[in-house]
């Protein structure tokens, strides 16, 4: 996900952002949250288009961040899941690997290199928007498929016997568990805290640009390491699947 | 801001959030990959039993790096503490879920009893670790 277009929207150089007033800053967003015109405004009017009852955030911007309407249905895939565990069903195990590797895989991709880019084409007011309510989706979302993904594949390499498997053969399933790890210090690390603090700040009345200006330069980063390592996994599964 | 992160920022200042280099969050993100390590070596050789040396002094060194990060912290000034825990309680929950999973998994497969012990552990660590750490790197830079 790029909510990083959000700055780029408001027509900042990192230069420009450093030099801001904080009142300079919260004006700015403040007009992006409000008009269609904040890229290109001048600084004073951009400040004088934005008084702070203007911009206090929607209705819905002010409840929990987690969307929790979305709990039971992660309760229920969590479920089903331990089902198959407890089963030992193959059918169930590869339908939730299958399905859930798949979702994890095609998901990261498309919001690294279609969203992100498509966002940053859209206007001012609709990226805000669709960052506002995308994001609290994706915390739930992406960590339910990572869980089940990791869960099934590892017990569908038990069930075929990959386990045992003598090096170097056994070399793939240890790179998978890098690849795994990578992923997780960077999303741990640096994607999922400014992910937060981004939604966090732009639910205040007055947001600070400067601030999220900052957090968002670490998307860019996280999308390409984050890239390579889908692509990795692409690479080594279909490698395990194709002995 | 002062420079260091940890006093009380300057009103009149532009702000950045916490822009310093922050021993806490270099102290879990090294306890988080610690914990990785000792998981990964036993998961390497599972389901024939792991050497436990190098699996027990990465848990050791995981430990030893949480234990320092949460020193560094309670010693902070001027924290936002509340959004600390709002956020990080969250995280917990999805962590113990994980954990509570992939202990699952690891009893119904029959892992011995010493290993299994060992990935608990490093996994409740782990646990810990991940909370701390978003909740800090959200918290620190709420202005106080």
């Amino acid at each position: 996900m790029d909510p990083g277009a959000l700055v780029l929207a408001m027509g900042l150089s990192r230069r420009r952002l450093t030099s801001l007033t904080p009142d300079e800053g919260r004006g700015i967003v403040a007009s992006t949250l409000t008009t269609n015109e904040g890229a290109g405004s001048a600084m004073s009017d951009v400040i004088a288009k934005a008084p702070p009852e203007v911009v206090a955030p929607p209705r819905e911007a002010a409840g929990p961040i987690i969307p929790v309407r979305g709990l039971p249905i992660v309760a229920a895939v969590i479920a089903g899941l331990v089902a198959a565990i407890a089963s030992n069903s193959l059918w169930a195990l590869n339908f939730l690997h299958v399905s859930c590797g798949a979702l994890w895989t095609a998901i990261d991709l498309f919001m690294g290199f279609v969203i992100g880019p498509t966002l940053a084409r859209m206007e001012v007011p609709a990226r805000i928007a669709l960052t506002r309510r995308l994001m609290p989706q994706m915390l739930l979302i992406m960590p339910t498929l990572v869980l089940v993904t990791l869960t099934t594949g590892w017990q569908l390499a038990r069930y075929f016997g990959y386990l045992v498997l003598p090096y170097p053969q056994r070399w793939w399933l240890v790179a998978s568990y890098i690849v795994v790890g990578v992923m997780a210090i960077v999303a741990y690390g640096v994607l999922e805290p400014a992910n937060i603090s981004v939604l966090l700040e732009l639910r205040k009345p007055r947001p600070n640009a400067l601030l999220i200006g900052r957090l968002m330069r670490r998307f860019i980063f996280t999308a390409g390491v984050t890239g390579v390592m889908q692509v990795a996994t692409l690479v080594i599964m279909t490698r395990i699947t194709t002995w | 801001m002062n420079p260091s992160g940890a006093g009380a920022p300057e009103a009149d200042e532009p702000y950045l959030g916490d822009t310093s280099r922050s021993p806490v969050v270099g102290c879990m993100l090294a306890s988080i990959v610690c914990a990785f390590l000792s998981v990964g070596i036993i998961a390497a050789y599972l389901p024939r039993p792991a050497p436990l040396s190098w699996s027990v002094g990465f848990l050791v060194a995981s430990a030893a790096l949480l234990a320092g990060a949460l020193v560094f912290l309670l010693r902070r000034r001027h924290f936002a503490w509340r959004l600390f825990f709002a956020v990080a309680r969250w995280v917990l929950v999805l962590t113990l879920v994980f954990t509570a999973m992939a202990v699952y998994v690891f009893v119904s497969d029959g892992t011995p009893a010493t290993t299994l012990a060992i990935m608990a552990v490093v996994l409740l660590l782990a646990a810990v670790d991940i909370p701390v750490l978003i909740g800090f790197s959200v918290a620190r830079h709420e202005r106080t």
